[in-house]
């Protein structure tokens, strides 16, 4: 997550890159999940979405870097 | 919001729905079942006033230049449920953006013509509440932002040109800062969902629909039942609205809610036909009641009334056909026999929502509701508001006053927000009176509290004192208004002040500016755009009748689903301006009434026509004819002739359905046009 990115000349904090990737990762497993049905077994769909966001934006955050096509 | 939310369905609405749950419904603050206690007030205060100081924090901690902003978001979107906070959330960043946008657009273009600016500017304002005024809520909200937020973010930038980017900038963090802070505390903390309280609604307004039908057929006095009917729809619209930004099983119910909603408005033609039915027939047709004790007994129930029991009228009516004759009498019947299948469907629909299994509600999802446009009165709001921005700006520009951005800001705020009321200056001037009152709290705390404190636990502390109560009063429709304006002038007259530094100039140049801006815009708008209620409904009446005409004339065939649609929120829109009005009220709601009865007709009329032998559809076509320059305003004596002789045309192929259908169509044409005279010549004695 330290570092910039060039994006078309603009220097953009990796950070931001995690962010959009998690969230457009988020964003699809929401729909497999909702798809399977698997929200009717959660309690509150808000919290547990926020929930997933932040677990995947740590997850993509942490292979940051690591990774060697990240 | 799955099974457990709705067993929390208020029970008292089911209790004996017809007569309770009316009568709480009259009772209860904009006839809503749901107890607004103080304990929900209270959450949603506390969760206003934690997302605030959350965004607050976030912004002091960011180094953000207007940290203020971010806290009056957080007071202009929240909302206490789900839906309304999600749906103003959203468009309230949408409209942010694009106006910023604009701002950023627009500034460099004109940077040495100040005066070319300003023209542009309030121009680019004008324009977006012209728009946002074809639009319907919520999404309308984005429109309107997108043209004030251009005008916040350009007009203080006139000194210094360089800087616009980077008060957009700050414009567009600070307002998605509260957003997203509001959107995250108001859906992890306690959410109210909006479904629940939707399901309760429609089981009030079912009730309320039952009980007026229940006094229609029983021949007892029905306009105050009519009137609640009306009444109750209002807010239960807006809810419905807000539910399509729910949770998304709700979301995926919408289409159902709105069908469902159609169809209870459809009892408002067939009970009201009904009604003048049997008063026409007269309480001495005795054949007439078994069927209609039956029916009465099947309203009673109210919502939790079975839909299988249709077929106990249904066999009622089939004999009772046999017992009588003559047109009134089979009108009558088949006007019972509409509202029966009516009142079933309505049943049917409310049982599938509730078991959410939506079969035959889902399958008719739509698009958007179609909302009344009045392009000429847009026109003229955004007129006032153009000339508004205009005064203020020209006459700070000409004497070359610091705090006229302010002021023009203002102008352009509260015009705004206040332009598609009927009296916007009233609105205005309420608004300048609690943001000065705000800005009278800011001075104090810079005075006497701020040098006492030394840092933001203390600060969160000081303002809750103040802000807390305050967030009681924004859950309620009557304060919510004038509380945000206190937020507003609190905020924005702290923001002023970015260090901690008093300065009494500034602020009473703030103070003043805010003023300023507020009256300037009511004066102009109380010039320009207030109209009397009365006016207001007479015009929503007016343009009712235009599309009648448009369909009698054949120019505009429309689904009766969407008809009834477009009629009815019409008339949702005339009740409350009626009771404000007083006088002839009343009648005109009758006369609305009858115009959406007469619209349905129409339709019928319409679609059977091309059934009927060649004297009987130039007879009807005459009719047709006739009615078109009647809804359009001119004067039609030959109406009842010509629906006498179109009736005995028709009369010989009686035997066919389409005949018998077409006959009642325009028995009942013939009906609401006598009941319509009638009204205007009491109107006009």
């Amino acid at each position: 997550m330290t570092g910039e990115i060039d994006v078309c000349g603009v220097f953009v904090p990796g950070f931001l890159i995690a962010l959009a990737v998690a969230l457009a990762l988020t964003a699809l497993i929401r729909r497999a999940l909702a798809a399977c049905g698997a929200y009717r077994l959660v309690w509150r769909a808000s919290l547990f979405d926020f929930a997933l966001a932040v677990v995947i934006l740590g997850g993509v955050a942490a292979a940051q870097g690591r990774l060697p096509w990240m | 919001m799955s099974s457990a939310s709705q067993r929390e369905v208020p029970s008292r609405a089911s209790a004996s729905p017809a007569a309770t749950s009316a009568d709480g419904a009259a009772r209860g603050q904009g006839g809503s079942p749901i107890q607004r206690s103080l304990a929900n007030d209270v959450v949603f205060s506390a969760k206003t006033f934690a997302a605030a100081m959350l965004a607050l924090y976030l912004a002091f901690s960011l180094d953000l230049p207007r940290p203020y902003w971010a806290l009056i978001t957080a007071y202009i979107v929240a909302r206490p449920l789900s839906g309304m906070m999600r749906a103003k959330a959203v468009y309230r960043l949408l409209g942010t953006l694009v106006g910023a946008a604009a701002a950023v657009a627009l500034t460099p273009a004109f940077i040495d013509a100040p005066e070319f600016l300003t023209l542009a500017l309030a121009l680019w304002v004008a324009v977006c509440l012209f728009l946002s005024l074809q639009q319907p809520a919520p999404r309308n909200y984005a429109f309107r932002l997108s043209g004030y937020t251009a005008a916040l973010v350009g007009f203080p930038c006139f000194d210094a040109p360089g800087a616009v980017f980077e008060t957009a900038l700050a414009r567009v963090e600070e307002i998605s800062l509260g957003v997203v802070c509001v959107a995250l505390v108001s859906e992890l903390v306690l959410p109210r969902y909006t479904g629940r309280y939707l399901m309760a609604r429609f089981d009030i307004w079912l009730g309320v629909g039952a009980r007026w039908a229940c006094d229609a057929v029983l021949g007892r006095e029905s306009a105050a039942s009519q009137r609640r009917f009306v009444a109750e729809a209002a807010g239960l619209a807006e809810l419905r609205v807000q539910a399509a930004y729910d949770t998304p099983e709700l979301r995926a119910a919408v289409a159902a809610t709105r069908t469902l909603h159609t169809r209870i408005a459809m009892l408002a033609p067939a009970v009201f036909g009904l009604a003048d039915r049997l008063r026409a027939l007269g309480p001495g047709e005795a054949k007439l009641s078994p069927v209609l004790a039956t029916l009465a007994k099947w309203l009673s129930a109210g919502p939790r009334g079975a839909p299988e029991d249709a077929m106990a009228i249904h066999e009622a009516i089939v004999s009772a056909r046999r017992a009588g004759q003559g047109l009134d009498y089979a009108g009558a019947l088949a006007g019972i026999d509409g509202l029966a299948r009516l009142w079933r469907e309505c049943l049917i629909l409310r049982r599938e929502m509730r078991g959410r299994t939506g079969g035959a509600a889902r399958r008719r999802a739509k698009s958007d509701p179609p909302i009344d446009r009045d392009p000429a009165m847009a026109a003229l709001s955004a007129a006032a508001l153009f000339a508004a921005i205009l005064l203020c700006a020209g006459v700070s520009m000409a004497i070359g006053w610091q705090g006229g951005a302010t002021a023009t800001m203002m102008a352009a705020t509260g015009g705004a927000v206040f332009a598609a009321r009927d009296d916007p200056a009233q609105m205005a001037m309420r608004f300048s009176l609690w943001t000065t009152v705000g800005a009278l709290f800011a001075g104090l705390w810079l005075v006497a509290v701020m040098p006492m404190i030394d840092g933001f636990p203390l600060l969160a502390a000081s303002f809750g004192l103040l802000l807390l109560p305050i967030g009681l009063l924004t859950a309620k429709r009557a304060t919510g208004a004038s509380a945000v304006a206190f937020v507003y002038g609190f905020g924005g007259l702290m923001a002023l002040q970015e260090t901690y530094v008093v300065d009494f100039a500034a602020w009473a140049n703030g103070v003043l500016s805010v003023t300023v801006g507020s009256w300037t815009v009511a004066l102009v708008m109380a010039l320009i755009r207030t109209v009397s209620p009365g006016w207001a409904a007479r015009r929503l009446v007016a343009a009712g009748r235009a599309d009648l005409a448009a369909i009698a004339g054949a120019r505009w065939v429309p689904q009766a689903d969407d008809l009834a649609e477009r009629m009815f929120d019409r008339i949702v829109a005339v009740g409350p301006r009626l009771a404000v009005a007083g006088g002839r009220a009343g009648a005109l709601l009758d006369e609305a009434f009858a115009d959406f009865a007469a619209g349905l007709d129409l339709l019928r009329l319409r679609a059977e026509r091309a059934r009927l032998a060649p004297s009987a559809r130039r007879a009807a076509d005459l009719v047709l004819k006739t009615l078109a320059r009647r809804f359009a305003g001119a004067p039609a004596p030959a109406l009842p002739r010509r629906v006498d002789r179109a009736l005995r045309r028709i009369a010989p192929e009686m035997r066919g359905d389409g005949a018998f259908d077409a006959a009642v169509a325009l028995d009942g044409l013939g009906r609401m046009a006598r009941f319509s005279a009638q009204l205007q010549q009491e109107a006009r004695a």
